[in-house]
């Protein structure tokens, strides 16, 4: 337990610094945040051409795809957000033999290495998704209830914890390939995938979406949650495969540091 | 015998003439197979990130799946399921051939100053953006071609007509597309003499190439009136009219005005490029200088 609270707390102090970092650029951060309010209009009309032909994609209908949509540019800014400036620094330090200083340090190695810098500029983003979902609620007249929250809080938290399992093994394979932003931008590109209701792909497709690349459980099955489609069940379901997820991540992260060398050595 | 001096004069000039243009010619052909061996090299050197690279242009298959789903309850516009896949396979294949990264590069160049090496050699530093790329795409043609042959000789819906006048019509298409889209990548990139921003303005009209460009719907699906628009944008001279060509989805009647248009857009990115680079260099001030 105290252990946690250090590691929150370390987290803590590097938000605090990347702030510091990004209120001296503020032209880049207003650029950013215009350039967030254009791609958010973007996925808007893509979804608006295809509701232009059809009433329903996939089983679901404009306003409760945007509530995919908007799950989807949450999760999609906090990659590009939180998670993706750490992957720079990680590669950096593993080329130039810098990641020793950080094993010296007498804290978690995992978190220093995979959430050390945050980017402000996807604030604007994250919060333009909120609105986008709140819109897409109001326009259904669907008050969520009391358990709906709940499950769609359990899916929410599932779809972060995932998410960082799922990039704590994939930055790793950094200690091996060194220059990994050819991968990045693949797995960035199987992301897309979860822009749209997951029913809308095939059966086979559906399945590695679910079960092996759980995209799914990142922004259908939460969206599905609050206008309350899933049941409990499934949220316990979500949640086991976190934990799953994180901790074969971590396991696979240890294995990864002692492939690491140090330069020149 | 003063005449036949000055008729020999002339004569002698016009030789000199011709042979400074062979002269030209010969350079530009030494100048590019010598760029050329050098960065199929750095091609060959990156070869794993460079077939992740290709693997990534995911995003037309994504919507290819959705508008697929889309089609199952009737054909959408004249597109059925067949047609789309038709079409985005013919976009996945395009697409490849006109990717340009050229921004990227003149933007650290030109912040960081690593333009100031390039400008002391006797070359337009754009040759070297230009070979680079060229080699990239001579990699590309080189791992796409068997996936092509293999893909139309399973699937014989998939295959394009091979008259040699079609097949004509959609490399020139082709090419101009990859102009337009080099030479207006390039122009954003060489903003970055006046601004730090200019990646920004890329993304923006990379969003725009994306929406416009046929990657998100076949342009006969947008609604009727913004369709009009959208077909004189620059955005569908980069992408979907080779598509629509390799396709044969272009009437034989509309095709000659579709190129001109194209290369009226090339000439305008061409001069504009032209401008730019004549007016960023009067500002550029490297970094330390």
């Amino acid at each position: 337990m105290k252990r946690l609270m250090k590691d929150i707390k370390l987290v803590g102090l590097f938000m605090k610094n990347a702030v510091l970092i990004d209120m001296e650029y503020r032209a880049h951060f207003l650029v950013n945040t215009l350039l967030s309010i254009f791609w958010l209009c973007f996925s808007i009309l893509t979804l608006k051409l295809f509701f232009y032909h059809r009433t329903s994609l996939g089983g679901w209908a404009y306003e409760e795809s945007l509530l995919v949509l908007g799950l989807f540019s949450f999760f999609g800014s906090f990659i590009e957000g939180v998670l993706e400036p750490n992957v720079a620094k990680l590669v950096e330090d593993i080329r130039f033999g810098n990641f020793d200083f950080i094993l010296l340090k007498p804290v978690n190695v995992q978190l220093i290495g995979t959430l050390r810098s945050f980017s402000m500029k996807k604030l604007p983003a994250m919060f333009g998704s909120v609105i986008i979902c709140v819109y897409a609620l109001y326009r259904l007249h669907y008050m969520p209830s009391i358990p709906d929250i709940a499950l769609f809080l359990m899916f929410f938290t599932s779809g972060f914890l995932i998410l960082y399992g799922l990039w704590v093994a994939l930055i790793a394979t950094a200690f091996w390939f060194i220059q990994i932003d050819s991968i990045m931008e693949f797995v960035f590109a199987v992301f897309e995938t979860g822009r749209f209701p997951i029913t809308v792909y095939p059966t086979p497709l559906r399945l590695v979406l679910t079960y092996i690349v759980p995209i799914a459980f990142i922004t259908t099955f939460p969206a599905a949650a609050i206008i309350g489609k899933v049941t409990f069940h499934h949220a316990c379901m979500a949640l086991g495969l976190a934990g799953i997820i994180l901790f074969v991540g971590s396991r696979f992260w240890k294995y990864a540091l002692t492939r690491y060398s140090s330069a020149s050595s | 015998m003063e005449l036949s001096r000055k008729l020999v004069q002339i004569d002698n000039a016009r030789d000199v003439n011709s042979m400074w243009w062979i002269h030209r010619v010969r350079r530009g052909v030494n100048l590019y197979s010598a760029l050329l061996k050098t960065y199929w090299q750095v091609v060959m050197e990156y070869r794993g990130s460079m077939i992740m690279w290709m693997l990534s242009n995911i995003m037309p298959l994504v919507m290819l799946l959705v508008w697929v789903s889309l089609a199952k309850s009737g054909p959408i516009g004249h597109y059925d399921s067949r047609e789309f896949v038709r079409y985005y396979l013919a976009l996945l294949l395009v697409r490849q051939l006109i990717t340009v990264w050229v921004v990227w590069d003149l933007d650290r160049e030109i912040r960081l100053g690593e333009l100031s090496y390039k400008l002391l050699k006797p070359l337009n530093p754009i040759h070297y953006h230009v070979a680079f790329n060229l080699a990239d795409k001579i990699f590309r043609l080189f791992t796409l071609a068997p996936a092509v042959f293999c893909v139309s000789f399973v699937i014989p819906g998939l295959r394009f007509d091979m008259s040699p006048l079609h097949i004509f019509c959609f490399t020139l298409s082709l090419i101009f597309a990859w102009g337009i889209r080099f030479l207006s990548q390039y122009c954003i990139g060489l903003l970055s003499f006046w601004i730090t921003q200019s990646l920004a303005i890329n993304e923006a009209f990379y969003a725009g190439l994306l929406m416009l460009g046929g990657v998100i719907a076949p342009l006969d699906l947008f609604p009727h009136k913004l369709a009009l628009i959208v077909r004189y944008t620059p955005f569908r001279y980069m992408l979907s009219l080779p598509v629509e060509i390799l396709l044969g989805n272009v009437p034989a009647n509309k095709l000659l005005f579709q190129l001109l248009t194209q290369f009226l857009w090339l000439v305008v990115f061409f001069f504009s490029y032209r401008l730019l680079w004549k007016k960023g260099l009067v500002r550029y001030s490297a970094v330390g200088a």
